[in-house]
């Protein structure tokens, strides 16, 4: 698919922390660059005011879904774009949202109070549980270039090459120190999709798994493991959950 | 040792600033966390002994990332190189390594370009309870080895190096190889392997491996890469090449969505095929030169030299 630039581009926002968008603004000295091959029709960080261009060739979405009206907003975005890319990891599993468990009704209640009972949501979902995503940005957030990487391979008819591995294999070319094999520290590094440069394990904290999980990840043998480093398996299953990796 | 040290010191300290003129300086430097890493050391100071690093040299022979051709403004340009360095306190084992990469890339003109720009020098080391190297495995790449007072040419570089040091009669003995340390070494024939490729062994370490890749990421002898291509808003387009590695889902696919390779069974295998047998012109050939890093990295402890001793055990059972 080719772009003549500038591209039509809407950023649309569903239930998240808008942190997706800082990232993308975080690209201080590209974004001039970037105002020339874009025109932006929605950007809520930006500017309240909402975009109602009738085609749009590119909407990136950030958030899950938690309501009818939700689905809805995303059903018209998705018929009036030519590519529909999914950023972040709330609109690629659910994320953070999707933890929430338990009783729905209760939990709306002690947050809203009464108002809260008569909203119509339901549980966090990804945008994929709707429609077709045509390219998919991972992390919480993403790395500010791979917004830019994602736009500027769009404008060229295609979608950045990456490889398929995991965030050790970063963590091992930056040389860490390694936190699983030290500290037996619950680190996510084997199982979760690689692309942030190990940034967590290289600042010595151990990976949350943010990124999404990798193809043919060996969980049972990363849930020995820590079982091993003693944790307790309530423990595992809620560092696999945080980012949507348990199954 | 008193009267050693200060002439010990004049041969470093004439080599270092002979080498240091012309070439940034690259040594193993020990971090404050533990992890032995590739640095630059300015002017110094010169190390005392060779230590296996985490990633090895194809660290700077063999980039990460490198690029390999940029199109920009309707031009083409050819990747830029950087300028020439030493690397000094480099072990045996690893200038074994360096004499197999560069067979493996003898036709690779970015990788020979770079290695051109090399000057490697080796020194003794000391030898851990995970080394197992093997003074009959191969040939050593290299310039200089240089071992308290005295010094070797291992190239022609390296003996005009030591005369402008100033360094006129050069060591005749062997080069001080660690002695004992291929006990451990399975001699494992390509046959006794095939033979063995349902053994129990490789369905219970697969269980266990992560697919991390640390074993090949870190493995002096370990080179496969991947293309990849990139585009920037401003419209340049870049290739790079950039290391793969046979833990990974896609590396055994190809077109069709065939996997040459499905599995950690068979990942496993291919590296340790690779490893003790070659591939392609190097066929038979042992490339593991024993320094021990897979089995250091290893989350979960596998080691090929046990994996082989098993093999061996349960060939024909
Ligand atoms: S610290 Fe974590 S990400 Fe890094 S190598 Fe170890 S397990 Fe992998
Ligand atoms: S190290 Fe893990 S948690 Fe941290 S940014 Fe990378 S994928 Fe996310
Ligand atoms: S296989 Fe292991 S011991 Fe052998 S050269 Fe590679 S990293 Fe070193
Ligand atoms: S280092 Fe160990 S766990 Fe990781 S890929 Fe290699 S054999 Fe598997």
């Amino acid at each position: 698919m080719k772009f003549v630039p500038p591209i039509k581009l809407a950023w649309l926002r569903f239930t998240s922390c808008s942190g997706c968008q800082l990232t993308l603004l975080n690209n201080e000295d590209s974004l001039a660059e970037l105002a020339h091959v874009v025109e932006l029709h929605n950007f809520p960080l930006l500017s309240s005011a909402c975009g109602n261009a009738e085609a749009l060739d590119v909407a990136l979405v950030e958030g899950s879904l938690t309501s009818p009206g939700e689905v809805e907003r995303l059903l018209a975005i998705r018929r009036k774009s030519r590519l529909l890319v999914a950023v972040g990891a709330c609109a690629l599993t659910g994320g953070v949202n999707a933890m929430v468990k338990g009783e729905r009704h209760k939990a709306m209640v002690s947050i809203y109070g009464k108002a809260g009972a008569e909203w119509d949501t339901f549980p966090p979902q990804p945008i994929h549980h709707f429609v077709k995503v045509d390219g998919q940005i991972p992390g919480c957030p993403p790395e500010p270039h791979e917004l830019l990487q994602a736009i500027a391979a769009i404008l060229h008819g295609g979608w950045p090459s990456h490889q398929v591995m995991p965030v050790c294999m970063e963590c091992r070319i930056n040389e860490n120190r390694c936190l699983l094999e030290e500290d037996c520290a619950p680190c996510l590094g084997p199982i979760t999709q690689a692309g942030c440069d190990a940034l967590c394990p290289g600042l010595g904290v151990p990976c949350e798994g943010c990124r999404g999980v990798v193809p043919e990840a060996n969980r049972d043998e990363l849930y020995r493991l820590f079982i091993t480093a003693g944790l307790s398996e309530q423990e595992i299953r809620h560092r696999l959950e945080r980012f949507g990796a348990a199954l | 040792m008193i009267f050693g040290d200060p002439l010990e010191h004049t041969l470093r300290e004439k080599l270092l600033s002979s080498l240091g003129q012309a070439r940034n300086l690259w040594a193993p430097c020990l971090g404050k966390d533990g992890i032995c890493r590739l640095q630059t050391i300015g002017a110094g100071p010169f190390p005392a002994l060779a230590q296996p690093t985490m990633i090895p040299l194809k660290k700077l022979l063999l980039p990460y990332r490198e690029t390999v051709w940029r199109y920009q403004s309707g031009r083409f340009r050819a990747a830029e190189m950087t300028g020439p360095f030493a690397v000094v306190g480099v072990t045996l084992c690893e200038l074994q390594a360096v004499w197999y990469l560069d067979q493996v890339f003898a036709a690779d003109e970015s990788y020979q370009t770079r290695r051109a720009n090399r000057f490697l020098v080796g020194m003794p080391c000391e030898p851990d309870s995970n080394c197992r190297c093997d003074q009959a495995l191969m040939p050593l790449a290299g310039d200089i080895f240089i071992d308290q007072e005295q010094a070797w040419a291992l190239s022609t570089a390296g003996e005009a190096v030591l005369h402008a040091c100033g360094c006129t009669s050069q060591a005749e003995g062997p080069l001080p190889w660690p002695v004992g340390m291929t006990a451990q070494r399975p001699a494992i024939t390509p046959e006794q392997y095939a033979a063995a490729s349902d053994a129990p062994v490789w369905a219970e370490a697969a269980s266990h491996c992560l697919s991390c890749g640390a074993c090949s990421a870190v493995c002096p002898t370990c080179y496969c890469f991947d293309m990849l291509d990139d585009a920037a808003l401003d419209g340049t387009v870049s290739r790079s090449r950039i290391w793969d590695n046979c833990f990974f889902a896609e590396h055994g696919k190809v077109a069709g969505g065939y996997d040459f390779r499905p599995g950690r069974a068979a990942r496993l295998r291919f590296r340790m095929e690779h490893k003790f047998f070659g591939f392609g012109s190097l066929r038979g050939q042992n490339s593991c030169v024993g320094c021990g890093r897979c089995r250091k990295a290893c989350p979960v402890d596998i080691d090929l030299d046990q994996i082989a001793a098993r093999l061996k055990g349960e060939e024909g059972s």
